[in-house]
């Protein structure tokens, strides 16, 4: 005999597994400081190139100026001044991304748990089948 | 009165209809879509850029859009990229060099926050080209979070660099190729100088923002309200930002643009509004007992308008106090 109720909680289970569920178990079976730390290690990372090729487009842009000058110029003062842009955009952008990941990382969790209270629900219309069977 | 009523019930009906058909037939109907948004994305492409031959060709066309039909929908943002590519290419290697890197900039910072809207990046710099892009922050407003406004900044810079690139094309090949330096510094300049690209950020930002928080709000009719507001505010912050930076844009052209996009918007509000698209589920999976195969179809239902009995003489005396 088929139960109906089984299959419903099963059918759900299946789809979520195979779609959203791929990605959310991938994030889920992080701790939540380990997922935090390795996000905002990518964004660190992501930032500093995206910096860098910035600086290469605008020492590109400012070629001749900067070549003219260079000996004029107050070099450990203009390294600074990139250092600080730097360290002003990482900052922001290293904020934004944890907001980001620590919203994302707990709206999986509370998603994971309904997934796991579907699981209980089938584990228990198991044990109820299984007693139905020994009587 | 009635008859209004049943041309919305009549209405209805073919929405219902119409996502019933989806739904059976969305295996279809997906790659159907991506397609034809391939095909619109890459000819206005090539009509707009039109520089580098190869991709001018409908073969190449053809089969790029087929292939972003079996793709997720950013796949047609990532192609519409390699097509821009192709054409900066075509124009000089520093239109190449300034447009790569803007995409690659949108790509490494902001693609992890933009991921599920990758498809606006594609979108908004087709609907600028159609003087219609108002339509894209409210839209976004309607359905999406707050946290759109970074796809929606994203798709207007993509825009600007495309535009600025291809409105100096003709300057740039007339150049020599010893000025490499003078040349992006042309298209880098232009780009950086346009005070609108700031300007439309700042207004389809806060459009967004403004129907998102009007539409959240418990009123009657707070869609279109939202729609209102947000068609409201892009246009005040457009004209008053056209004062100030003195950007000679075409007022007439911004108000037919606003007018046309909120009719758009009207027409997606009856097939967004209240709907749910979710997927027809296949799936397969075993017990003890059976193997299972099971095809889950959402269900539907039109809620029939409840009739309104008013009784005039059926009031019990015994209510009366006398």
């Amino acid at each position: 005999m088929l139960n109906e109720e089984k299959i419903r909680i099963i059918t759900k289970m299946v789809s979520y597994e195979q779609n959203i569920g791929k990605k959310n178990f991938a994030i889920g079976n992080y701790f939540k400081s380990d997922y935090i730390v390795w996000q905002m290690t990518k964004s660190f990372i992501s930032v500093t190139i995206a910096y860098v090729v910035c600086l290469g487009v605008y020492f590109l842009y400012d070629f001749e100026v900067l070549i003219q000058d260079i000996y004029q110029m107050d070099l450990v003062q203009f390294a600074r001044d990139i250092l600080w842009k730097y360290i002003v955009c990482a900052s922001i952008y290293m904020l934004l991304s944890y907001l980001l990941h620590i919203t994302r990382y707990q709206k999986v969790r509370n998603s994971l748990k309904s997934y796991y209270r579907s699981l209980n629900e089938l584990i228990k219309i198991y044990k109820k089948e299984r007693m139905e069977r020994i009587r | 009165m009635r008859t209004r009523g049943n041309n919305m019930v009549k209405l209805l009906l073919i929405k219902e209809r119409m996502v019933e058909l989806y739904n059976k037939n969305e295996v279809y109907i997906t790659p159907a879509i991506k397609l034809m948004l391939a095909l619109i994305t890459l000819g206005m492409i090539n009509t707009g850029l039109g520089y580098f031959a190869l991709f001018n060709n409908i073969l190449i066309v053809l089969a790029a859009a087929l292939m972003c039909s079996f793709l997720p929908y950013s796949g047609i943002l990532y192609v519409g990229m390699l097509f821009c590519m192709g054409h900066f290419y075509a124009i000089g290697v520093e239109a190449l060099l300034v447009g790569a890197v803007a995409f690659f900039l949108i790509y490494i910072l902001f693609i992890k926050f933009i991921a599920k809207e990758a498809l606006v990046l594609a979108v908004l710099p087709l609907l600028f080209a159609l003087k219609i892009p108002y339509v894209i922050p409210v839209l976004m407003g309607l359905i999406a979070t707050p946290v759109s406004v970074v796809s929606l900044s994203c798709g207007v810079v993509a825009y600007y660099v495309i535009y600025h690139i291809d409105q100096n094309a003709a300057t740039l090949s007339t150049m020599s190729a010893d000025s490499a330096i003078q040349k992006l510094r042309i298209i880098i300049d232009a780009i950086l100088n346009d005070k609108s690209l700031i300007l439309t950020i700042i207004a389809f930002g806060l459009t967004m923002l403004v129907v998102y928080m009007v539409r959240r709000m418990q009123i009657e009719h707070a869609w279109t309200v939202g729609m209102i507001s947000g068609y409201i505010t892009s246009l005040i912050i457009l004209l008053i930002g056209d004062l100030l930076f003195d950007l000679e844009q075409s007022i007439l052209g911004m108000f037919v643009g606003i007018i046309v996009s909120f009719g758009i918007t009207k027409v997606l509000e009856f097939f967004l509004f209240n709907v749910d698209y979710s997927r027809v589920e296949s799936v397969q999976f075993e017990d003890d007992e059976y193997y299972y195969y099971v095809k889950a179809v959402p269900k539907i239902s039109l809620s029939t308008p409840q009739k309104k009995v008013k009784k005039i003489n059926a009031q019990d005396k015994k209510t009366y106090p006398y």
